[in-house]
């Protein structure tokens, strides 16, 4: 075995921190020169999904569109659908309408598209026309002859009735006297009321005559009032059959005409056969109506008789119209505030007399009416936070109707009746958008979804880095600057702002398909251009865009590295210490993430075989972290001394941490530190590792590489770079560097390196510069390496125990 | 105000007669028009008939009422207040409906026509009141105004209320006559027409009868609104008349006399063509 201490690696070359787009193989010099391109790249597959959700006619194959804020989802959806909407037909209209027998239970009718406001134009002139034609057949002497026949009739029955019992009672000599309480008869002689006395002087039977004449005019009286009422029924009767027949007339002539407009429209048909009957039974509406119009002390005009409350009853309450001259194809419907009342409609009251009244008149439709045929988009997030608009939505859905029903009614808080408006055949398709975790959510939680939306669209974060993408990439930046009403970019700008694009991509083998964040780069490089009176964005523009942003939100992190350079968190960047390792960690604020060295320690000594994992056991480590102690536990139990029980007591830190930590990327960190605190070999300081490890000690990638090198390098060059500091990182990795120009040049510099590391006997060598040694055929380590150096502590560790024990009273055991 | 024998009526006054209230309903807004119209004054009278002697002998046992229900003649103790509650109605109705008039009100007893006769004074219009058996909705406006007209006799005052009332009431008039023979006929025929004319009424109607006998028979099976006479001139004139004509008319009757002094606001016309 060597003692010479083992050389630092150089690390990785330059050319592979930064694999930079070169301007030149984009093949001109501004966007200037490039065409549109129409569509997303590198999307085929959500881009199909969309497609075929968009054109097949079967139920339940609505869209959720899933995929990372800023990929274009909305973009790409509404670009879609609005080619396949012009494929499709123009829906039919929809109307609300009085229910004559059931005012409660409007009737929906379906129409031609267009045809709703010409039948609701044509039902207001009816009623318009009818006020004054109705009262001008009331005032025509067609009708006043014929109500004067009728009333000549039953006058003259009435009369004939009552002269014939004058005359019989004037032929008996019997007067009708008038009585408050009524009508008495009485006996007369010459035409005088008979004197009691001189009744008393009559014989019997001419008494009996008298009192058997009274007897029988009385009952003929009474007979006569009696009927009386039911000649004034018949009376009433008969004028009223007048009445319909006179209105009838004039009510039918004015409704063929209406009917002549909307020919062999069937519901409109059977809707004003119902109009007519109920335009008949209530004429004297149209009377009042003008009435009411000539007591007005305003000269007469053109009066829209139709705008009287009593004439609801005939109005037209449009849901959804579509004009076939404006309408280009089915309707796209976007709803911002996707509420229940918003989506599915809502019926509103007006208040009466302190009284909540509604009519018919008062339904007013929602997004689902307003689609309908077509289609509807709505952020599934919206859709979710707002109470019972995702269950109507569902049950709208299944029922394939749209169903009004208001909160109060979910909740059964109400017991007024309302109003129950047939409910409106639906058929459209819902896209829903939101992410990929609330699309898990609805996948495993609601039964209904899956069923319900069969189709997802899966937005790619990133394409594949070629030279077709390249030139695409460049064209779409185009198509974006000439949209955002920008200044061209010059092939510098956009190289740059694709190093950009890599760079979020966490991937120098993909592009970054967030492009919102490089139209946001953009807009904000075209604003310094604009400042120094340039005309074209360079790539000093986009340099200066993406600086100027991190550095708006670089405050905390800045704050941060400002603690470590003044040692109130104490991290070493030089030196070596046994069982101190620099770990490295992230700290993702939303907008900007950051990367930080942290400080673990290891501590050993002689114990059951526990580590204890301090984060966890103060619940400031998260499960993921938890895993990767709890890996490296396995690690070492199962890779030294072997053939003893495991008797170490061992505790891992974070030091100065007390924010919670998670995740896995430190669990090499950890081990080394563990392995240096057993073996007693020091680690370098000026060296932060990241990676997590498995349980055969192979180093495994990480997220967030770049700012956990970016970073230890800022603490290192705030104190001065010694040319022998760097970064461990697993080797899986190397793909993902795509580190800023200062870390690059300093590593060309020999300034700081980053090695790239596979198993745990590479990184601990790197670190303690001792070999870690490989077992010989004896199972050995070699003498001296650090494996050799843990698996001997282990044994000293195991050894101690067992005496511990035996040095026990007998009989007494741990 | 009530007394039982009225002061010296005021010349030219509107008396309102009914043997109950209900048939002072049916002429006290007529009479309140008419003496706004006259510039007269109003003096209602509630005269009890002879029926408490007459019920009171059980002459008869049972009522009839308005409705056809036959029930049991009230006590006497019953009927006088039954009476003194029409008269107060009566008196307070009056009282609402003279508003600018001055207005009195008696209650007699006896015979109605005789008593309603004996009150009025030269120059007095009289209205005496007649509900009818029935108050019937369907034809309260399509009664006419009926002036009996003696041919031959000028009876301006009767003419005026006639046409006021026809107007008033937006009734047609019905103007008649009776005349025996031929000639007699056509000059009544000739007068009725002069009439009709002068009246210049929306509507009017004038028929010349064969004798009084059928003016009567033809009120009895006539809507009508009121029946206008001038006992002055006829045909019919005494209390027994009267009695006959209110009761086969079924509805108010206006009395009026033209030998009495002309009311102020008395239009002056020609004389009717004769």
């Amino acid at each position: 075995m060597t003692k010479e201490p083992v050389e630092l690696p150089q690390g990785l070359d330059p050319a592979v921190l930064r694999r930079e787009t070169d301007p030149d193989a984009l093949g001109f010099a501004t966007t200037a020169e490039i065409a549109d391109i129409e569509g997303l790249i590198g999307q085929d597959r959500a881009v199909d999904a969309i497609r075929l959700a968009a054109s097949i006619p079967h139920r339940d194959f609505n869209l959720f569109v899933l995929g990372p804020v800023g990929t274009g989802r909305h973009r790409a959806v509404d670009a879609l659908l609005e080619t396949e909407a012009t494929k499709r037909p123009v829906p039919c209209d929809w109307v609300y309408v009085n229910n004559f027998e059931a005012p409660h239970k409007p009737q929906a009718l379906q129409l031609p598209a267009g045809s709703a406001v010409r039948l609701k134009l044509s039902m207001e002139e009816l009623v318009d026309d009818l006020t004054i034609e109705i009262s001008a057949v009331f005032e025509s002497d067609d009708y006043q002859n014929r109500r004067h026949v009728i009333e000549e009739e039953f006058s003259e029955r009435h009369e004939n009735a009552f002269a014939d019992f004058q005359e019989n009672a004037k032929a008996r000599k019997v007067a009708v006297l008038r009585t408050p309480m009524g009508f008495t008869l009485v006996a007369t002689k010459d035409g005088e009321v008979l004197k009691p006395d001189s009744y008393e002087r009559l014989d019997d039977t001419a008494r009996r005559r008298i009192e058997q004449d009274i007897e029988v005019l009385e009952d003929q009286l009474a007979d006569i009032l009696r009927a009386m009422p039911t000649l004034e029924k018949e009376h009433r009767s008969r004028v009223g059959q007048l009445h319909a027949d006179m209105a009838e007339q004039v009510v039918s002539a004015r409704i063929a005409t209406v009917d002549d407009n909307f020919r062999a429209v069937a519901p409109i048909a059977q809707y004003l056969t119902a109009v007519h009957d109920d335009m008949t039974a209530n004429a004297e509406l149209f009377l009042q109506a003008r009435h009411k119009s000539s007591e007005s002390p305003f000269p007469g005009g053109i009066v829209k008789y139709h705008r009287e409350p009593m004439f609801q009853r005939y109005a037209i309450n449009i849901m959804v119209s579509h004009d076939k001259n404006l309408s280009n194809g089915a309707p796209l419907e976007k709803e911002v505030l996707p509420s229940l009342g918003n989506l599915t409609g809502r019926i509103e009251h007006t208040s009466e007399m302190g009284a909540l009244q509604t009519n018919f008149t008062l339904i007013k439709p929602g997004a689902l009416h307003r689609a309908n045929g077509g289609y509807l988009v709505l952020d599934a997030r919206r859709l979710l936070s707002e109470p019972f608009a995702w269950d109507a939505l569902k049950r709208c859905l299944d029922n394939r109707a749209i169903s009004i029903t208001s909160a109060a009614e979910f909740l059964s808080l109400v017991s007024t009746t309302s109003l129950e408006p047939d409910p409106i055949p639906l058929d459209v398709r819902i896209i829903l958008i939101g992410d990929r975790r609330m699309y898990a959510l609805l996948s495993m939680f609601d039964p209904d979804f899956a069923r319900l939306f069969k189709v997802q669209a899966d937005f790619e974060d990133t394409v594949a880095r070629s030279p077709r993408t390249l030139k695409l990439l460049a064209r779409l930046v185009a198509t974006s600057a000439r949209h955002d009403g920008l200044r061209p970019l010059t092939a510098s700008a956009v190289a740059r702002l694709l190093d950009e694009a890599v760079r979020m991509a966490e991937d120098t083998t993909h592009y970054s398909l967030k492009l919102s964040a490089l139209s946001d780069i953009m807009r904000e490089a075209d604003y310094y251009t604009g400042a120094a009176n340039r005309t074209n964005i360079s790539h000093t523009d986009i340099n200066h865009a993406v600086t100027e942003a991190e550095r708006r939100a670089a405050r905390i992190r800045d704050r941060s590295h400002e603690m470590i350079t003044r040692k109130t968190i104490l991290i070493d960047t030089s030196g070596s210490v046994v069982g101190q390792i620099n770990g490295l960690s992230v700290v993702d604020l939303g907008t900007n993430r950051f990367g930080q060295p942290s400080r673990i320690t290891a501590r050993v000594r002689v114990g059951a075989g526990k580590v204890v994992d301090i984060e966890r056991e103060v619940e400031l480590g998260g499960p993921l972290h938890s895993k990767g102690v709890l890996i490296l536990s396995s690690y070492l139990s199962t890779h030294y001394a072997l053939d003893m029980p495991l008797s170490l007591q061992a505790s891992i830190v974070f030091e100065q941490s007390y924010g919670g930590v998670d995740g896995d990327s430190a669990s090499s960190a950890e081990l080394y530190a563990m392995l240096s605190a057993l073996s007693g070999v020091a680690i370098q300081q000026g060296l932060a590792v990241t990676g997590s490890v498995n349980q055969a000690g192979q180093v495994q990638a990480i997220g967030g590489v770049n700012e956990k090198i970016e970073g230890f390098y800022r603490i290192c060059k705030a104190r001065r770079l010694t040319g022998k500091q760097g970064v461990l990182i697993p080797k899986s990795n190397v793909d993902h560097l795509m580190l800023r120009q200062d870390v690059v040049a300093a590593v060309e510099k020999g300034k700081f390196r980053i090695i790239p590391i596979e198993t745990i006997n590479q990184g601990i060598t790197v670190l303690t510069g001792k070999p870690a040694g490989k077992r010989d055929r004896n199972g050995a380590f070699p003498e001296g390496s650090v494996n050799a150096l843990v698996e001997q502590q282990m044994r000293a560790f195991a050894t101690l125990r067992q005496s511990f024990g035996r040095d026990k009273e007998p009989g007494r055991r741990e | 105000m009530m007394t039982s024998q009225p002061e010296t009526p005021p010349p030219n006054q509107i008396i309102i007669a009914a043997s109950c209230y209900a048939d002072a309903t049916a002429v006290i807004s007529m009479a309140a028009m008419l003496a706004r119209w006259a510039g007269a004054d109003l003096h209602g009278i509630l005269v009890e008939q002879n029926m408490v002697p007459a019920t009171e002998r059980m002459f008869t046992t049972r009522l009839i009422t308005p409705a056809g229900a036959q029930i049991a003649v009230p006590t006497i103790a019953q009927m006088r207040r039954l009476l003194a509650a029409d008269a107060r109605i009566f008196e307070a109705e009056l009282a609402k409906m003279a508003s600018l008039s001055r207005w009195t009100f008696e209650r007699l007893q006896g015979d109605l026509m005789a008593r309603t006769r004996a009150a009025a004074k030269p120059g007095d219009i009289l209205l005496v009141g007649h509900h009818g058996f029935h108050r019937h909705l369907f034809y309260r406006h399509l009664g006419s105004v009926i002036l009996i007209h003696n041919p031959g006799q000028a009876q301006h005052r009767a003419f005026d209320i006639a046409t006021e009332l026809a107007r008033s009431q937006n009734a047609p008039l019905f103007i008649c006559a009776a005349a025996t023979d031929p000639e007699q006929r056509h000059l009544a025929s000739i007068e009725l027409e002069a009439m009709t004319r002068r009246a210049d009424l929306p509507e009017t109607i004038a028929h010349v009868f064969g004798s009084a006998a059928e003016i009567l028979e033809r009120i009895n099976r006539s809507s009508a609104v009121a029946v206008i006479i001038d006992t002055q001139v006829g045909p019919f004139k005494s209390n027994a008349d009267m009695g006959l004509l209110l009761d086969v008319a079924r509805c108010p009757l206006v009395i009026v006399s033209s030998a009495d002094a002309p009311l102020p606001n008395d239009r002056l016309k020609p004389e009717p063509d004769s």
